[in-house]
């Protein structure tokens, strides 16, 4: 990632802290040393994680974020060495890029918590707690210059049975032929949600998709199988001065099998590697206007986003989305969600919420 | 205070947003490949842009073809003596010339390699002067055999060695490269490529791949013209396209739609440097939208394609995409993908038309 483009990340991520409101803080912090924490936590926080928090006396945060980084490192080192020793051979990249994705991600993951952190941002929020039954109607915009839908009736739902989950995305495109129909479903291992409430935003699933999309003008249908294991950790359990925001990472696999309608052209087979990872806030209280926002990376590159431009760096044709995400709640029934995604294509949607239920 | 960090963050984004067009500017460039004047009366329009125009003035014209055949308008506000110097051109290729309809006389100066092609010939002032440049039989529809291959990069000092192999295999006719002939585009680099290019015997057309898009992407263009390449050589036709950001610009999607509509049944070979989807999934060393990646092949296989060409991955695959043969050649020397008992090498195409395509062999430039 180029340095223009990690600044332009961290001063997204301080955007989004904005919208949260400080916790009152424990021990007093001048401006002139939260300014400074802040500026740290930017350079020499980017090589070094956990600077802004050493500079505002939090020594042990400081030290679990430099931790963090130092897994995430050593795990992408670990994947990126058999990579570049076997010039990527086809016998055993996929264990490798995995580790790579899941190292950077957990890289990312540590610098993002210290650039919350020195903000003092923190705060006793949590996200807002899943409802038993969820539904959404909104619209989807996507802006590929290489395919003519530009409008989307965007509708979905969730159902929260026990510590499954099932939720239905349908995208149905305004004035041209193209249909995304998807079914997702997870099974909580372990955290919150469900039919447990434990005050903490952490959690571990896994995950699994079916998808079908269709492109009849352009000559093909795609069918998606796929499954991942997820994690959400309330950050909270690092340190008081991230209380408030959360971090989530998730990797898979994917099987895609793509129909053509060209006569004699068949169907081809192919798999994917599923990585994703995302650092987000919560802010509000339950009851009355709460929410959450993140921003994400996502390696996957069969939606509408596609993956961005490689660019000219060694990364050339391996990188997936990034996307920036908010859900706020007015109260315990209605509520709105946007996404913004940058891939090859723009994507943004915008829902409303309704929800069902009692919260646990 | 929600929404406006909200909106704040989304247009944050939106400016460290990648651009969904990153080859706009090249494509457009595409365009003006082959359109060049001396401000001094002498001007020249290449076909297609079949051939870059790396100087004229003085009498002379230099042109490096990116295809077999090169087809060109000339004029002169004078009557001008003027010597048609012709690189990268098909061994023994000859030039014809029509002023309004009646032959000019064109004298062979002959070149100093198999791939200079010189010519002189008197240009009359006022009249539109058509070129043609073309081996005698370019148009006889018959079997030829050319080379593919791709990725050169760091190995272009050595690259030598794939060039004296390809030299040594009989009959072909020219190599088509998927791109990435360079490491990062650098000038050296590229004065090193020509120096190199010069030892072949057979024309080489080339796209571009990431790898050029590293630095200056004008040397390129200056030295061979389009990143698009297009022609039609004794009843086969080429579509090589620029695929450098892991995507193809929408324009040049158009101009693959006329390709391969005017192609028809015509046998086509179609060559770029992303292979659409990486035959290693997980790998993905492939197109950046396997959505545009469907679309890409669904439209190769509606349009009857018959052989589709890659490069970017240094190995060699044989396998097939949207019923289409397919093929990855990235053996040119780059950092080579271990443990595939392949090293370098390039794949031999025996085209047979009308009827279809032979076999695709692949040659070995390194012991095994």
């Amino acid at each position: 990632m180029s340095p223009s483009r990690q600044v332009a990340l961290a001063v997204l991520l301080a955007a989004l802290v904005c919208a949260v409101r400080p916790a009152a803080a424990e021990r007093p912090v001048s401006k002139r040393r939260r300014a400074a924490a802040m500026g740290a936590a930017v350079f020499p926080g980017v090589l070094a994680h956990g600077a802004g928090h050493f500079v505002l006396g939090e020594k042990t945060v400081a030290r679990r974020l430099l931790v963090g980084e130092g897994i995430g490192l050593g795990v992408a080192a670990a994947g990126a060495v058999p990579l570049a020793l076997t010039g990527a051979s086809r016998h055993y990249a996929a264990p490798p890029i995995a580790m790579v994705v899941g190292g950077v991600g957990m890289f990312a993951l540590s610098w993002a918590a210290d650039l919350y952190g020195a903000t003092g941002a923190a705060g006793p929020r949590a996200p807002p707690e899943a409802a038993p039954v969820e539904l959404e109607l909104g619209y989807g915009y996507v802006y590929d210059p290489r395919f003519d839908y530009r409008n989307f009736a965007v509708t979905a739902a969730s159902v929260e049975l026990g510590w499954f989950r099932v939720a239905p995305v349908a995208w149905i495109a305004l004035g041209d032929d193209n249909q995304r129909l998807r079914l997702e479903g997870a099974y909580r291992l372990a955290g919150d949600g469900g039919m447990r409430a434990t005050g903490d935003a952490s959690h571990f699933e896994i995950q699994a998709a079916a998808t079908h999309h269709r492109y009849p003008d352009d000559g093909f249908a795609v069918e998606t199988l796929e499954a991942s294991v997820a994690g959400r950790l309330d950050m909270a359990r690092v340190g008081d001065s991230l209380a408030g925001s959360f971090a989530d990472l998730s990797l898979g696999i994917g099987s895609e099998l793509t129909n053509y309608y060209a006569p004699g052209a068949g169907a081809d087979l192919g798999e994917m590697l599923l990585g994703r990872f995302g650092y987000g806030v919560a802010f509000g209280c339950p009851g009355g206007t709460h929410g959450e926002a993140s921003i994400y990376y996502d390696h996957r590159r069969d939606t509408f986003t596609g993956g961005i431009s490689p660019g000219t760096g060694p990364g050339s044709g391996f990188i997936g989305l990034f996307g920036v995400e908010t859900r706020v709640h007015l109260g315990s029934r209605w509520g709105v969600r946007a996404r913004f995604e940058q891939g090859a294509a723009r994507v943004f949607s915008l829902g409303i919420l309704t929800r069902f239920g009692d919260t646990p | 205070m929600i929404v406006r960090c909200v909106a704040i963050a989304i247009a944050i984004a939106i400016a460290i947003a990648a651009c969904v067009r990153p080859a706009e500017e090249r494509t457009l460039e595409d365009l003006e490949v082959g359109i060049a004047d001396d401000g001094d009366g002498l001007a020249i329009e290449v076909e297609e842009g079949a051939a870059q125009v790396r100087s004229i003035g003085g009498g002379a014209a230099l042109l490096w073809a990116q295809a077999p055949v090169v087809r060109a308008t000339l004029g002169a506000a004078a009557d001008t003596a003027l010597t048609l110097t012709v690189e990268n051109c098909m061994p023994g290729a000859e030039l014809s010339a029509l002023a309004s309809g009646r032959p000019l006389a064109v004298t062979a100066l002959g070149g100093e390699r198999p791939t200079v092609c010189r010519f002189s010939l008197e240009l009359p002032a006022g009249e539109e002067v058509a070129l043609d440049l073309a081996p005698p039989d370019a148009a006889r529809v018959e079997p030829f055999r050319f080379a593919a291959m791709g990725d050169i990069q760091t190995a272009l000092p050595s690259v030598g060695d794939v060039f004296s192999r390809i030299n040594a295999e009989p009959d072909l006719r020219f190599v088509i490269s998927m791109g990435d002939v360079v490491e990062d585009g650098r000038l050296d680099q590229y004065e090193l490529l020509v120096d190199k290019l010069a030892e072949l015997d057979i024309p080489y057309f080339s796209t571009i791949g990431n790898h050029e898009l590293r630095a200056n992407l004008d040397r390129w263009h200056e030295l061979f013209g389009r990143y698009n390449v297009h022609f039609t050589f004794k009843g086969v036709a080429f579509s090589f396209v620029d695929s450098g950001n892991a995507s193809i610009d929408p324009l040049v999607y158009d101009w693959l739609e006329d390709w391969l509509a005017d192609a028809g049944d015509t046998v086509h070979v179609f060559g770029t440097h992303y292979p659409p989807i990486d035959p290693v999934g997980a790998r993905a060393g492939s197109f950046r939208s396997r959505k545009e990646a469907a679309k890409l092949l669904a439209m190769l296989a509606g349009g009857g394609v018959d052989l589709t060409l890659y490069g970017h991955i240094h190995s060699y695959y044989a396998y097939s995409n949207a019923g289409i043969p397919a093929y990855i050649s990235g053996g040119g020397g780059a950092i080579p993908e271990k443990l595939d008992g392949i090293g370098r090498h390039f794949l031999v195409v025996e085209a047979d038309p009308p009827g279809g395509l032979g076999p695709v062999g692949v040659v070995r430039v390194d012991p095994e």
